[in-house]
């Protein structure tokens, strides 16, 4: 799995993945993507546009990074996932908690516009 | 007609992979529709890594037998290991949050094996977990 990212001139951080969420895909991931919601910017869009596969521990990768943060007092969204790794939001209502957005311009919106503090 | 393949894979991140591409392969070849066939590779997916990372004590290589039956346009997929009993049809449900702040970092992966299969059956049969996993066209 491929890793990289792009910081924006409004602050924020496109991480883009790009391969199998799976098992090894995750793992091969793991530590940079978290140096990457641990540090610097914490509006974050993860770009799953070129992911063609995610299994739960993908998603788990993914929440404890959205966690991360959120934690920091920002907020991660998905952007662009398959159809087959949307299924995967939808299906664990994950989807409730992360937003999933289709556009970079949505992304950006909903970044711009965090839920309030639980 | 029934077009039925297996094959042995050892309990390795590597192999999963290659089983999932073997199966994707077999569905293409059977005609079966896209979606069932996401939809079985995910099953694989998590039933193969739960097994791999909670099913044995020691961290060498187990061997995990992959049947596949492709017939009127569904599939049949068996999978058997040796490792612990884990029967995933008595797992609990996971918890499903409102917030980010309370969701839950994994455990989602026995929810997801029911709710992209259409029928699941386990049962433990001389020292080995057999799992019968069955998928149909939803239309």
């Amino acid at each position: 799995m491929e890793l990289t990212y792009d910081d924006l001139e409004d602050g924020i951080r496109v991480i883009k993945l790009k391969g199998r969420l799976d098992l090894e895909g995750s793992g091969s991931i793991d530590l940079k993507f978290t140096m990457l919601t641990a540090t610097g910017k914490f509006l974050v869009v993860a770009d799953l546009s070129d992911v063609e596969f995610m299994a739960s521990i993908g998603l788990a990768t993914l929440v404890r990074n959205a966690k991360a943060a959120r934690l920091r007092g920002g907020q991660m969204v998905v952007l662009g996932p398959r159809p087959n790794v949307a299924a995967v939001f939808a299906s664990t209502r994950i989807d409730q908690v992360i937003p999933v957005c289709t556009t970079l311009d949505e992304a950006r919106q909903q970044l711009r516009h965090p839920p309030a503090a639980v | 007609m029934v077009d039925t393949r297996s094959r042995r894979i050892v309990s390795d991140a590597a192999s999963l992979r290659e089983v999932s591409a073997w199966l994707r392969e077999t569905c293409a070849s059977a005609g079966l529709p896209e979606d069932l066939a996401d939809r079985l590779e995910l099953c694989v997916n998590e039933a193969v890594a739960n097994a791999m990372t909670y099913g044995y004590r020691d961290k060498g290589r187990h061997e995990i037998h992959v049947g596949v039956s492709c017939e009127n346009g569904g599939a049949e997929v068996t999978l058997v290991d040796d490792g612990r009993p884990f029967n995933p049809v008595q797992e609990r449900a996971p918890r499903f949050a409102t917030s980010i702040d309370a969701a839950q970092v994994g455990g989602f992966g026995v929810y997801l094996l029911k709710e992209f299969s259409d029928a699941l059956d386990y049962h433990r049969d001389d020292g080995r977990n057999c799992l019968t996993l069955r998928f149909r066209h939803r239309g």
